[in-house]
């Protein structure tokens, strides 16, 4: 636990002074700050939900990007030979992966927490009665564990042997567009990155909760195993 | 080096207290050895198994304390002081509080890297990133120490008073695309070419027959000449 706790400290360091974690931490909330600028008419449906679906396609891009920005990482990491440092010491490959995305993905998720919690503020701004937030903490809670999913695909991209610029700008593609489905494509089944979906159509929802626990359950099974392909992708690597 | 066979089917022991000087044709094959041995790279098959204890093993008194690797490249964050290095090598190698100070001061010394103590290590530049990652690499006095064409950024006076690897016991495998530059650091020679060992010699034998630490003077210890070379390669293709 201490080796993790001494190799999460050294990623967040390693993030903050080169304004990546700002980054990560900023761009959902700047999505969420944005829903504001939206034009009434455009917003559509209630005020919450027209909030909540703008909120779920800024979140396309902010949770692409951080894709992008961990690939590129992860891939820098290996080229540099600081990955390398660490396996000398016997320290597992897999230990500095999870420290890695347990940094990215916690700041990920309070930027995401922050975000939708600026784009409920905005949308019952206009609003005599405030509705019952639940259905969209809920939704929140999905799509975060959603973006989780795209993030520990991202670790694999990392993990492969490309440049940092390829990883990128792939992680970048293959986030967006998974994601962009899911808020496109109506919520049928619950699927890892339904969270977005259901963000992004929560008047269609008849029972938000319920989908949303389901989505974030499956979410969560897909981060696991996805990270478990990303650990055995290093691991096969030369470093 | 795609398509190359850099290693195939290689046998080298070197005893206890050995100071080995890899050199290789093509010059990867060397450095692939030794990050082989490191397990920084995957062999097609085979473990490996150093000084008793195997690559799995991630205990504090294990793989991490027992074998130590410096490549070419540092791998240190530039942000980080050269304390903050061998406080995290320490950790890493499970080292009680006290004890990290005494060894990280100890290797501050030796590796004179007192002045630079507290600043980050890209201000000292790649000289500075390389000392401390030896110094690092030696903060838990290993038994086996893997050297991959380290400190070339180094001046060399200084390179060879580092490379002087102290201990008896310790044993010292140097892969090394200049093999003139490490006279006086090493005690025997290995050669290998098209992944195999041609060539595993006490470098007294070297002297022995009136040749250098070089290149051309190991392969003339191995029986290549460059004249065969030639003949070799038109043959290949």
């Amino acid at each position: 636990m201490n080796r993790l706790l001494a190799l999460a400290g050294l990623a967040a360091h390693e993030l903050w002074i080169s304004y990546r974690l700002l980054l990560l931490l900023t761009l959902p909330l700047l999505g969420g700050l944005a829903v504001g600028a939206i034009p009434a008419e455009l917003a559509g449906l209630r005020a919450v939900d027209g909030a909540a679906r703008w909120y779920a396609i800024s979140l396309c891009a902010s949770v692409g990007i951080g894709a992008a920005v961990v690939s590129a990482t992860l891939a820098a990491e290996r080229r540099r030979g600081t990955i390398a440092w660490m396996a000398v010491r016997a320290v597992p490959r897999s230990a500095v992966q999870l420290a890695w995305f347990v940094v990215v993905g916690g700041v990920m998720v309070v930027g995401i927490a922050l975000g939708a919690a600026a784009a409920w503020l905005t949308a019952i701004e206009q609003l005599a009665e405030i509705p019952d937030a639940g259905p969209l903490v809920a939704a929140t809670v999905a799509a975060a564990a959603a973006a989780l999913v795209v993030l520990a695909g991202a670790m694999i991209v990392g993990a492969l042997p490309l440049p940092p610029a390829v990883a990128s700008v792939l992680s970048l593609l293959l986030g967006v567009g998974i994601l962009a489905s899911a808020v496109v494509v109506p919520l049928t089944a619950p699927l890892p990155t339904g969270g977005l979906g259901l963000l992004a159509n929560l008047s269609r929802s008849t029972r938000p909760i319920a989908d949303a626990l389901q989505s974030t359950g499956t979410a969560l099974v897909a981060v696991a195993f996805l990270l478990l392909l990303a650990v055995v992708t290093l691991d096969r690597a030369d470093l | 080096m795609r398509g190359v066979r850099l290693l195939d089917d290689l046998d080298l022991s070197v005893g206890v207290g050995g100071r080995l000087l890899i050199v290789s044709r093509p010059e990867g094959s060397a450095s692939l050895l030794l990050r082989i041995l490191a397990g920084l790279a995957h062999a097609d098959h085979g473990s490996v198994r150093l000084a008793g204890v195997s690559r799995a093993d991630d205990s504090a008194a294990g793989w991490a304390r027992r074998i130590g690797y410096v490549g070419a490249s540092a791998g240190i964050y530039g942000w980080m002081t050269p304390a903050e290095v061998l406080e995290l090598a320490g950790r890493l190698a499970g080292y009680d509080r006290a004890d990290r100070h005494r060894r990280s001061d100890a290797a501050m010394e030796r590796y004179r890297l007192g002045s630079s103590r507290d600043a980050p290590i890209r201000r000292g530049g790649a000289a500075l990133a390389q000392r401390t990652a030896l110094a690092a690499a030696m903060l838990t006095d290993p038994e086996v120490l893997f050297l991959d064409d380290p400190l070339r950024s180094v001046d060399a006076e200084e390179r060879s008073r580092l490379l002087a690897i102290p201990g008896k016991r310790r044993t010292v495998v140097l892969a090394s695309a200049f093999p003139a530059t490490e006279v006086g650091l090493v005690n025997q020679v290995a050669l290998l070419r098209d992944g195999s060992v041609v060539l595993h010699a006490p470098v007294r034998e070297l002297d022995a027959r009136g040749l250098t630490l070089s290149l051309r003077g190991i392969e003339a210890l191995a029986g290549i000449s460059e004249a065969n070379d030639s003949h070799a390669r038109v043959a290949a293709r």
